[in-house]
């Protein structure tokens, strides 16, 4: 289920590499509700919401509802902001397995890498 | 507990928690490069320590444990 | 145990932790009641795996505060999510399940510190659980 499309992100672009394989430009929401409380007068993308928005692509480019069954390792190696990257690059690597689906997954721009993902994820 | 008994969990551990060869665990080799550590990767090094050997590894010793054959000493010192 | 506000630096609408009930040197235990206005709550009732993540993320934050202030600290301080690590979920919690995560404190390496959090719904069943790499923001 989508959370945070149009409200944390929109999608801006989307480049298919093929089925199971695509990067999407997302566009950060400078007034998404989350910075109210995250935190008051110092807006910070929450990490889990970077993870929401990975789950979210995969779920797009796949055309099914899915959800993290294991997170083997979620490194969070910069701190985004909507001021300081309004834009950002999602590249998802699915491939399918008898449950779901291995991801590997990351969150970058020409700068830095914010996010780096490897889990599984499961039908539901 | 033996420092052969030692040397043999240790590389098995790492090897394990950090995806290498076990051959690339060599005493002089230095633990950074050799694990490729960083800020965010460190603290797993002093995890699996703790959790396999029940030795812990105060802030200000890490900087002295370099090499494998350092890390050999320290648990085979402090191990019960 | 201290008003929740008072150990955490998130606000409204992104607060994902009731109280903490318990803490001693180790260990701690907190819970959240899943409610119609939760921010990770999804059309069928269910909370997003990420909520949960977010709930035991706020827990250690809330023991981290709870200690800091012990500590003699005026306001809790900002700890950062450096790594989830072997996060295993078990099943989704729904509105109404009362959620209680016991925080188990590890060890710590240049400001780093590797927790383990175990989330259960209504005192029994296992929700969720992983390993996390906090870092504290030294203000």
């Amino acid at each position: 289920m989508m959370l945070l499309d149009d409200k944390f992100y929109r999608i801006a672009a989307v480049a298919k590499d093929n089925e199971h394989v695509a990067t999407y430009t997302i566009e950060l929401l400078a007034d998404c509700t989350v910075y109210q409380g995250h935190f008051p007068g110092k807006p910070v993308c929450p990490g889990v919401c970077n993870i929401q928005t990975i789950k979210e692509c995969a779920m797009r480019l796949l055309g099914e509802n899915l959800c993290f069954k294991t997170i083997k390792q979620c490194r969070l190696t910069a701190v985004a902001t909507p001021a300081t990257c309004p834009v950002l690059l999602v590249r998802i690597q699915t491939t399918p397995t008898e449950e779901g689906y291995q991801l590997q997954a990351s969150i970058y721009n020409q700068s830095q890498t914010y996010m780096e993902l490897k889990g599984t994820l499961i039908k539901t | 507990m033996t420092r052969e008994e030692i040397i043999e969990k240790v590389k098995g551990t790492l090897a394990e928690e950090f995806e290498v060869d076990e051959s690339v665990i060599q005493p002089e080799a230095v633990i950074y490069e050799t694990l490729q550590l960083d800020s965010l990767s460190l603290v797993d090094l002093v995890a699996v320590v703790q959790y396999t050997f029940k030795v812990k590894i105060p802030a200000e010793e890490l900087p002295t444990i370099k090499t494998f054959a350092q890390l050999y000493d320290y648990i085979e010192s402090h191990v019960a | 145990m201290d008003n929740i506000q008072a150990l955490i630096p998130q606000r409204p609408p992104i607060i994902m932790v009731d109280e903490l009930t318990e803490a001693d040197e180790e260990q701690a235990l907190c819970q959240l009641t899943v409610r119609e206005d939760n921010f990770f709550l999804q059309s069928d009732g269910t909370m997003a795996e990420t909520g949960i993540i977010e709930h035991i993320a706020q827990s250690a934050s809330a023991y981290a505060g709870h200690k800091a202030l012990q500590g003699g600290a005026k306001v809790p301080p900002v700890g950062y999510i450096g790594e989830i690590k072997n996060f295993h979920l078990y099943q989704l919690p729904k509105v109404g399940d009362q959620l209680q995560t016991t925080i188990v404190m590890g060890p710590e390496a240049q400001g780093v510190t590797l927790l383990h959090g175990e989330t259960l719904r209504n005192g029994k069943e296992l929700v969720a659980k992983t390993q996390m790499k906090i870092f504290i923001a030294q203000e």
